[in-house]
């Protein structure tokens, strides 16, 4: 369908809106980079290049997202396999799970594994009992096991995920041609089935890596300070430190352009072999799948022992940091207790925070709903040009979208501080920076999710409404809003968690006041202080677990990025 | 090679895909298993490549059983309605791929060579898959599967994919090469009108059943049950009972009429039968040994003839003609000779259109 010209005014605004708070700012930041006292330099980008410090933070960055994203391989691949060759209770269950690492606040996972992992987390007590250990014995925390665990933890599901739907969709009939033709299954899988699901790993495997590179909170507070990597290294030095030279944001501003220049390089090889994957053919012929779990003989076969060893092994990886913060936050020495909930709905001043808990949820659920609010129109009208448009167009606005993903939340954070500082745009220290923050953050992945929702409108339906009389605005309100409602109030639910779990922007520009829930529990653990952060986090995954349900009706396209 | 199934039963779960079937393919011979879709066509091809295994039976290659024996070493070559092609392989890959498992592996380039000049397709071993069109892809997978010198060639509706001009030109290619090789080749298809053209014999199947087998001849002319006689062809069945019977003629009561035919059973009296008289056998308005009269209902005009409809106290029959001679309201006399009537041999209840 062609698009008429009130369309195009209309993309107008979401365009704008990424113009004035995404790229205006991010190019900004760039140029301080690259400048000194006004003029062209590359002093600076020269100074963090040669610079052995800066050259082991650019390096640590990368290792660790790579270590982090062999890591989610290796945890992820075999769930892969198991979903799609085998039925077992609750399959549908955990393959919608896999969806998880997109609304679950990265700040909880942090929690969740310096209460399992923590020395004096769960794991190690119940070692040292067992062994009548005086030390504990597994000094995850603050190391660089930690962060790859943790990564791996929150992006195997991804790995999962985008494998099981290429193996899925990989028609048997081009392993039985193969076989037909001589090959055993071992050539079978070498020759015809890597090949044909490798796009698939690897468009996952390059979204992990880009995630695990501009990851912030995990890295924090799971290294505890102790590993720097580009995003570490730039928030110390915007926020923590005095500065007055200025000389800190012209390094962190040459960091950003280094990390930026990595990650949309890393964005540019997965929309690559996203475009490689399209060219599957029609599957007309469903996978054969087997039960997963036949009788108790089941038991002694090597194969089957594995696969039972591993679903036991995920369930403690992945079950275990959630279930160690619900447990957390109802436990008080020795006691069940509903305290910590009482706690962080007080209006209670409270040291930790500059601030009260109960002001932290109130700031995140008004945040929320104003990105949400800003969010969502604009990603609407976005989302239907995408859909509507003619080709040339839908690729452009793709690119536009992309580089938003592959910019960290700090990065952005600090491009806001540095251009609207000065009046009248001053929005440093206030609600607005917070919510402009959210939404350009969480606007790619909205228009991602709206996207389906779209395409599943079938335009015919309206122009069949119109033929039989009724008016275009009858039209929308009657047959297209009906039918697009549900998906656009799930978007909703999708972005408000989105926003609400988001800590690092908000922690570059949040001052006394502005404090959010996830900022809140990383302060107290920053402090050691539990308890109440479970409790906050027990909140947030609870809206989390609304978001996933939310997702759960978008379907399974929605979060193809 | 020869191919013996020797009375397979397969069920999934609740659903009996085939019941005891049991087929004799000759070696060098080319047979075509028609019937709908989801009648388990495909599942006798599966069983025979060994995807799939048989709940009781047996499957005989010249003689041996080959339960037990994987895919990969029952030496068929399979080529799907898909083709499934590998996307990630060019022309030349795809062939070459089952050489790859040959023993000895001398000349695979030359073998490529030999069979792409075969299906005419020389010069595209650079291509991949993608860059071909439909027709080419087929003849790339018939290539692939032809080239490690395999015993039985098995073909899942091979050229459903493709446009009628093009599946007629394709379907006579497969036929000439499969002569060129003598391989023994089996044709799965639910277009009836291909597998006539294109087979030695026909194996006509119902859901889970074998119908009938015999030359193409045989399944259009003197079908078995009243299935095949619906399957294959049009056809026009007169229901009626027998009411004399003299040697191998007899005398049927049609919709008031009597009408003479031929039969080798000896049917008593009074039996219900039903026979069946082509379309193209019958002429209108000349004299015939057997005649009924009619109403014309309906005309449609088929390019190559036209098709009549004439209402007639036996029921509905359609009449094929040349020329278009008559009107719709006119009085005909619907002619055939007694030759020309085929007296179904199955007794069951005839399926509910």
């Amino acid at each position: 369908m062609r698009v008429k010209g009130t369309g195009w005014v209309g993309l107008l605004l979401p365009v704008l809106f990424l113009v004035v708070f995404f790229y205006v700012p991010v190019a900004n930041l760039l140029r301080e980079g690259l400048t000194r006292d006004g003029s062209f330099s590359l002093e600076f980008m020269r100074r963090i290049l040669t610079d052995d410090y800066f050259q082991h933070v650019i390096l640590f960055t990368l290792w660790q997202a790579l270590l982090s994203t062999v890591a989610s391989i290796v945890l992820g691949l075999p769930l892969a396999y198991i979903l799609t060759h085998y039925d077992f209770p609750l399959k549908r269950v955990i393959r919608s799970l896999t969806i998880v690492p997109f609304v679950l606040p990265a700040i909880t996972v942090a929690l969740g594994f310096a209460l399992l992992f923590g020395r004096n987390g769960y794991l190690n007590q119940v070692l040292m009992h067992l062994f009548g250990l005086s030390e504990p014995p597994l000094p995850i925390m603050y190391s660089v096991a930690g962060i790859v665990l943790a990564h791996a933890f929150y992006n195997a599901p991804i790995i999962t995920r985008t494998v099981h739907a290429a193996w899925e969709r990989l028609d048997p009939r081009y392993e039985e041609s193969a076989r037909a033709l001589g090959a055993s299954p071992w050539y079978v899988f070498k020759d015809v089935t890597l090949p044909m699901i490798l796009p698939g790993l690897l468009s996952g495997a390059a979204l992990v890596f880009i995630f695990c590179f501009l990851s912030f909170p995990i890295v924090l507070s799971v290294g505890g300070g102790r590993f720097s990597t580009i995003e570490v290294e730039i928030y110390i030095r915007v926020v923590t430190q005095l500065d007055p030279q200025l000389v800190n944001y012209k390094i962190g501003a040459a960091l950003a352009l280094v990390g930026l220049v990595l990650s949309l390089g890393m964005t540019y090889i997965y929309l690559r072999v996203q475009g490689s994957f399209a060219r599957q053919t029609e599957q007309l012929r469903p996978r054969p799948t087997a039960p997963l779990f036949v009788g108790l003989r089941d038991f002694v076969r090597p194969t089957k022992i594995f696969l039972w060893l591993y679903v036991l092994f995920t369930l403690l990886v992945f079950v275990g940091p959630v279930g160690a913060i619900v447990a957390d936050s109802l436990w008080e020495d020795g006691r069940w207790t509903l305290r910590w909930y009482s706690y962080i709905f007080t209006p209670d001043y409270e040291a930790l925070l500059g601030d009260s808990p109960l002001r932290a949820i109130l700031n995140s659920i008004g945040f929320g709903l104003g990105a949400t609010a800003l969010a969502v129109p604009l990603g609407l009208i976005f989302a239907s040009v995408i859909v509507r448009g003619r080709w040339g167009g839908r690729r452009l606005l793709d690119t536009l979208l992309m580089a938003p993903v592959a910019t960290s939340s700090i990065v952005l954070a600090f491009a806001l501080l540095r251009t609207f500082n000065a009046p009248p745009f001053r929005m440093v220290g206030t609600a607005y920076a917070v919510i402009i923050a959210h939404a350009v953050i969480i606007f790619p992945f909205v228009v991602r999710a709206l996207v389906p929702v779209l395409e599943g409108l079938d335009l015919k339906v309206v122009e069949m409404a119109r033929s039989l009389g009724a008016s275009r605005l009858r039209a929308l309100r009657e047959i297209e809003l009906p039918l697009v409602a549900r998906g656009l109030i799930a978007g909703a639910v999708f972005a408000f968690a989105l926003s609400l779990g988001e800590m690092s922007a908000t922690l570059m520009l949040a001052r006394p006041g502005l404090n959010t829930m996830p900022v809140a529990v990383y302060r107290f653990l920053s402090q050691h202080s539990l308890g109440a952060p479970s409790a906050m986090s027990t909140v947030m995954i609870l809206v989390s677990a609304l978001a996933f349900v939310a997702l759960e009706r978008l379907g399974e396209r929605a979060l193809k990025l | 090679m020869r191919i013996t199934l020797r009375d397979i039963t397969k069920r999934f779960g609740a659903t009996v895909a085939l019941e005891s079937i049991s087929l004799e393919v000759g070696d060098g011979e080319l047979i075509a298993l028609v019937g709908p879709s989801g009648c388990g066509k495909t599942t006798i091809l599966r069983l025979i490549a060994g995807f799939e295994t048989p709940d009781s039976g047996d499957i005989l290659f010249d003689g041996q059983s080959v339960l037990g024996v994987p895919p990969e070493r029952r030496k068929v070559g399979l080529v799907f309605q898909n083709y499934a092609l590998f996307p990630h392989m060019n022309v030349f890959q795809n062939v070459a791929y089952g050489l790859k498992f040959a023993k000895g592996g001398g000349g695979r380039a030359e073998r490529v060579h030999e069979l792409l000049d075969l299906v005419g397709l020389k010069g595209l071993e650079k291509r991949m898959p993608s860059e071909l069109s439909a027709g080419q892809q087929q003849r790339v997978a018939l290539a692939r599967a032809l080239a490690p010198h395999p015993q039985v060639l098995l073909l899942d509706e091979p050229l459903s994919a493709l446009d009628a001009k093009l599946r007629e030109r394709l379907r006579l290619e497969i036929k000439k090469i499969q002569r060129a090789l003598k391989i023994t080749t089996i044709y799965v298809t639910h277009d009836q009108e291909e597998a006539l053209a294109v087979a030695d014999r026909v194996a006509v199947m119902s859901v889970a059943r074998l119908e009938q087998v015999g030359s193409p001849q045989e399944v259009y002319h003197a079908p078995a049950t009243d299935f095949v006689a619906q399957f294959i062809g049009q056809g026009n069945l007169l229901r009626g009972h027998i009411v004399h019977s003299e040697g191998e003629t007899i005398i049927l009561a049609v919709g008031g009429t009597r009408i003479r035919a031929h039969t080798r059973e000896s049917i008593p009296p009074d039996s219900a039968i039903t026979a069946l008289v082509r379309p193209e056998r019958i002429r209108l308005n000349e004299p015939a040994e057997n005649v009924l009269m009619g109403t014309v209902r309906g005309k449609e005009f088929a390019g190559d003839a036209w098709h009549i409809h004439v209402e007639t106290p036996a029921g509905v029959v359609v009449v094929k003609m040349g020329k278009n001679t008559v009107v719709e309201g006119d009085v005909v006399q619907v002619g055939f000779s007694a030759s020309d009537v085929y007296i179904l041999t199955d007794r069951r209840s005839p399926p509910t259109p």
